[in-house]
């Protein structure tokens, strides 16, 4: 008898009751894996750091929290690795491991808008070198490559082409770069959705069981266009009563021990919040859920809610975003008042599952919300053009590339020599942004920090 | 140089250093447009078109735009003389002689994957070989983009391949991003235009009842361009044999086999398979005529006005994906229906705009089934060629240039400031250079 397969998602988010979407993916990952191998060994591995409430018991794959001394020895012990990450000290003990890089997003495009309002672009460019480094070093070791949709393939496609990651040897074996590459979405929740007592409307105070709810069905961050949303719900405020916005959480899963609105995205929920009570809207129309919604909370916000909304801006995170909040709103069929300029915008305006709108335009986005929130048959048919397009985005089929990797890992295309090149030209290349970031950055900020510290005890 | 907001160019260069003139192809007729958009939308400004030494081109001192002729050794003074230089291969010793000149890269192509489907077959013999000349190619492209200041690719996907590539050397500046969170002043797409000829009849005919076997009353497809590696006319062939069952009336011309100035270019191993197939199906001369000189860029009006209908197939790769196939816009402009097999973002308009039928890969029955659709149901066809006609206007020169028009009168570029790049360009050349050298010696 073989020995069972064992393949671990290695995870650096929360996962539990409460979590974001990289949580969400992970889990799920673990899950179909388990589900669809029953014959493998599937471990998820959660950061120790963050808190997360999830019962070992209550799922069918192991669950750990290596501390950084466990990883190796948990690592090491395995045969695939699943990962959106992998610890890029570690990476020379990859050698012989599948691995598998999941790149829901390309996330330079992320580290890009996070990193906006750093004063100075000397340290921002320190901070974001090393990141993309490591990146390209990720993908030097990888077996396969998950994205999440074609825009995303095409970007990734285009770094491993220009840093060499493309061999004539592994273009050869594979011209379409379909096995190297995969597009996995995301998926939607694995029940049906279930609607029992309001939590909101009726219950919440300010609104009212006839009032129609436009819900922001995820987090803040700071790429969103908030402003032209408050000023939205303002406009239409003056008109009628009856039109509420409803953020469902202020607190990111992942920013775990910052302060209230200290984390990621504080400061664009605290610019939005300033800006509902100049223009006097605030808790009568536009309302926060302080902390973050639970999972069975999200799911009756969705169902009692009239229409999920969300602007952003035209820009590079924009184009190659696929966020999860949408997968959210296919499975409650919820219909869309969103930006363009993304794929699921096309899809919405292709499939009519909402209204687009085209960015900065205050006009265009109050006349979105206004049709959807009137326009009964309209709404309706968004529902049902909704309910369609779900059966295609069940974390079955979105992940099956994943699984059919697992089930076949195929021989690697490049060879094992190529490999230890790859890690070691492309961690060294790290190394060096990495060392200039430390010393330039990090440890001053560190023995300013202990200096203060020490201040603090005289 | 790269400057936050630049002051509008009052000198251009187009550089081309493919063959121009009667007989071009795509980046010739590319760089000609180029310079009649150009000199017609900044009359402030001076075009100048330099073309290699030897091209013919008669009385070029009608033109809107100054024609000059480039050796290597004139090439230096011509960059000096201009503020905008544009073109699609540059020598890179000469961007990095000249820093504060503003250099546009027009690549419509995703170059690398390219090369790598055409050395698969040339440098079969020796992978090492092929394996360090993609190296030096490699670093040749990478030292290009870092050399640019704006990149002009064909397609949508191609932009997103190239922020790829600009993210992987690395020239993403997050200062130049807060102004330009859309990379528009790095990235544009600017698709090949369609001429802006009038359809004209010809004055004799070049195929029908010139051709001994196509008759003035046959229908006429036309197979537009050369057969490289990444086409398949076999499943072509194969249909044709089908449709020849029931009527045989319907004749397939290739023309234009043999590129200009690349040898041997598009008559490699897929041009003698597609000769052999169509011996062994008794189509050669019968129905299937090959006309391999490369007809002149003004000649092939004709050709395609003389033709009824328009196919090209090929394999729904990688290529195909990111591809934008300049042999189709002269079908457009013929207003000729279009048969094409699907994967690429033309396929994509064909099948959204019905400007003919898109077909999978490999599947004879389908390319049969479409072209006796087209060439028998009449009214179907002609709805077609409407749609198509009303479809070119969205789609002239003029239309798609507008980006570059813009960016040379305001030469904004969001590229990282070239001080900034210049210990990775220092790192891109040397790198190259060592490539090329290993690349000589590698058998």
């Amino acid at each position: 008898m073989t020995e069972p397969k064992k393949i671990m998602v290695l995870c650096n988010a929360v996962v539990g009751s409460k979590m974001a979407s990289p949580g969400i993916r992970n889990f799920n990952m673990a899950r179909i894996l388990q589900q669809e191998l029953p014959d493998a060994q599937v471990t998820l591995a959660l950061p120790p750091k963050l808190p997360s409430d999830l019962d070992p018991n209550s799922v069918d794959f192991n669950v750990a929290w290596p501390s950084q001394r466990e990883l190796l020895p948990l690592l090491a012990s395995q045969d695939i690795i699943v990962t959106p990450k992998f610890p890029i000290k570690l990476l020379p003990f990859a050698l012989d491991k599948k691995i598998v890089l999941d790149l829901y997003t390309p996330f330079f495009t992320e580290w890009m808008e996070m990193s906006k309002g750093d004063p100075s672009q000397r340290h921002r460019r320190a901070w974001l070198e090393p990141k993309r480094k490591n990146l390209i070093a990720q993908m030097a070791v990888s077996d396969l490559i998950l994205c999440a949709n074609e825009r995303q393939r095409d970007l990734i496609l285009g770094i491993m082409g220009t840093t060499g990651l493309i061999s004539p040897r592994a273009y050869d074996a594979d011209p379409t770069l379909e096995r190297m590459i995969k597009l996995a979405p995301l998926g939607i929740r694995d029940h049906e959705p279930v609607r029992r007592k309001n939590i909101l409307k009726g219950v919440h105070p300010g609104v009212k069981e006839t009032d129609t709810v436009l819900l922001w069905n995820g987090t803040i961050v700071e790429w969103y266009d908030l402003d032209l949303l408050v000023r939205a719900v303002h406009k239409l405020s003056l008109e009628r009563d009856d039109i509420k916005l409803f953020f469902m959480g202020t607190e990111h899963p992942d920013s775990f021990g910052a302060k209230p609105l200290q984390g990621m995205g504080g400061g664009a929920t605290k610019a939005a919040m300033e800006l509902a009570r100049t223009l006097g809207i605030l808790d009568t129309h536009v309302f926060f859920n302080f902390g973050w919604a639970s999972n069975d909370e999200t799911e009756q916000y969705l169902l009692e809610a009239d229409m999920g909304v969300c602007t952003y801006f035209e820009n590079l995170e924009t184009r190659y975003s696929f966020r999860v909040r949408y997968l959210d709103q296919f499975w409650a069929e919820l219909p869309f008042v969103c930006t363009r300029n993304d794929v699921v915008s096309e899809m919405v305006d292709d499939l009519t599952l909402g209204v687009a709108v085209p960015q900065g335009d205050l006009t265009a986005l109050t006349d979105a919300i206004r049709k959807l929130a009137t326009d009964r048959a309209f709404n309706d048919l968004c529902r049902a053009n909704l309910r369609e397009l779900r059966k295609l985005y069940t974390w079955e089929r979105t992940l099956a590339p994943l699984v059919e990797f697992c089930r076949h890992p195929e021989t690697r295309l490049m060879r094992r020599r190529e490999r230890a090149i790859g890690i070691a030209v492309k961690s060294t290349d790290w190394m060096y942004s990495q060392t200039y970031y430390n010393v330039r950055y990090a440890i001053q900020a560190k023995a300013k920090e202990i200096m203060r510290k020490r201040r603090g005890d005289l | 140089m790269a400057s936050k907001a630049g002051k509008p160019a009052k000198r251009v260069l187009i550089l081309c250093r493919a063959v121009f003139g009667p007989r071009m192809s795509s980046p010739g007729i590319r760089s000609r447009h180029m310079a009649e958009v150009l000199a017609e939308d900044l009359p402030e400004a001076t075009v100048t078109l330099a073309v290699p030494q030897g091209s013919n081109i008669p009385n070029p001192e009608l033109l809107p735009y100054k024609i000059e002729f480039f050796t290597l050794g004139k090439l230096l003074g011509l960059i000096w003389a201009n503020d905008v230089i544009i073109a699609n291969d540059y020598p890179p010793l000469a961007m990095a002689v000249f820093p504060w000149k503003t250099f546009v890269l027009d690549y419509y192509t995703i170059y690398y994957l390219e090369w790598m489907e055409n050395t698969r077959d040339e440098m079969s013999s020796s992978p090492r070989k092929r394996s360090a000349w993609m190296a030096g190619a490699r670093r040749r492209i990478g030292a290009e983009l870092l050399y640019s200041d704006m990149l002009t690719c064909a397609n949508d996907r191609q932009k997103d391949y190239y922020i790829g590539a600009m993210i992987g050397l690395g020239m993403i500046d997050p200062a130049a991003y807060d102004r330009d969170p859309g990379m528009h002043h790095l990235i544009e797409p600017i698709p090949h235009g369609i001429r802006p000829d009038p359809i004209e009849q010809p004055r004799e005919p070049v195929l029908k009842g010139v051709y001994a076997g196509i008759k003035t009353t046959d229908k006429l497809i036309i197979w537009n361009g050369g057969i490289l590696q990444w086409y398949d006319p076999l499943t072509l062939l194969r249909a044709l044999a089908k449709v020849r069952e029931h009527r045989d009336d319907v004749k397939l011309a290739f023309v234009g086999g043999a590129y200009p100035g690349l040898g041997s270019m598009g008559l490699g191993k897929r041009f003698q398979e597609t000769i052999e197939l169509a011996k062994e199906l008794g189509l050669y001369n019968r129905s299937v005529f090959f006309d391999l000189t490369w007809v002149p860029y003004d000649k092939i009006k004709d050709y395609m006005v003389e033709a009824d209908l328009a196919v090209c197939t090929y394999f729904n790769n990688l290529e195909t994906h990111f591809s934008f196939r300049t042999r189709f816009v002269d079908v457009f402009w013929a207003e000729l229906p279009l048969i094409c097999t699907e994967g690429d973002v033309l396929a994509d308009m064909v099948r959204e705009r019905e400007l003919g039928i898109v077909v999978p890969e490999e599947d004879v029955d389908a390319v049969a089934a479409a072209i006796e659709k087209l060439l028998g149901d009449r009214e179907f066809y002609d709805a077609t060629r409407l749609r198509v006609r009303e479809n070119n206007k969205a789609m002239t020169w003029n239309v798609q240039f507008q980006p570059l028009v813009d960016f040379c009168r305001n030469p904004r570029s969001s590229a990282l400031p070239k001080w900034k790049r210049s210990i990775m360009l220092a790192g891109a050349w040397s790198q190259w250079t060592v490539a090329r050298a290993i690349g000589m010696f590698v058998r």
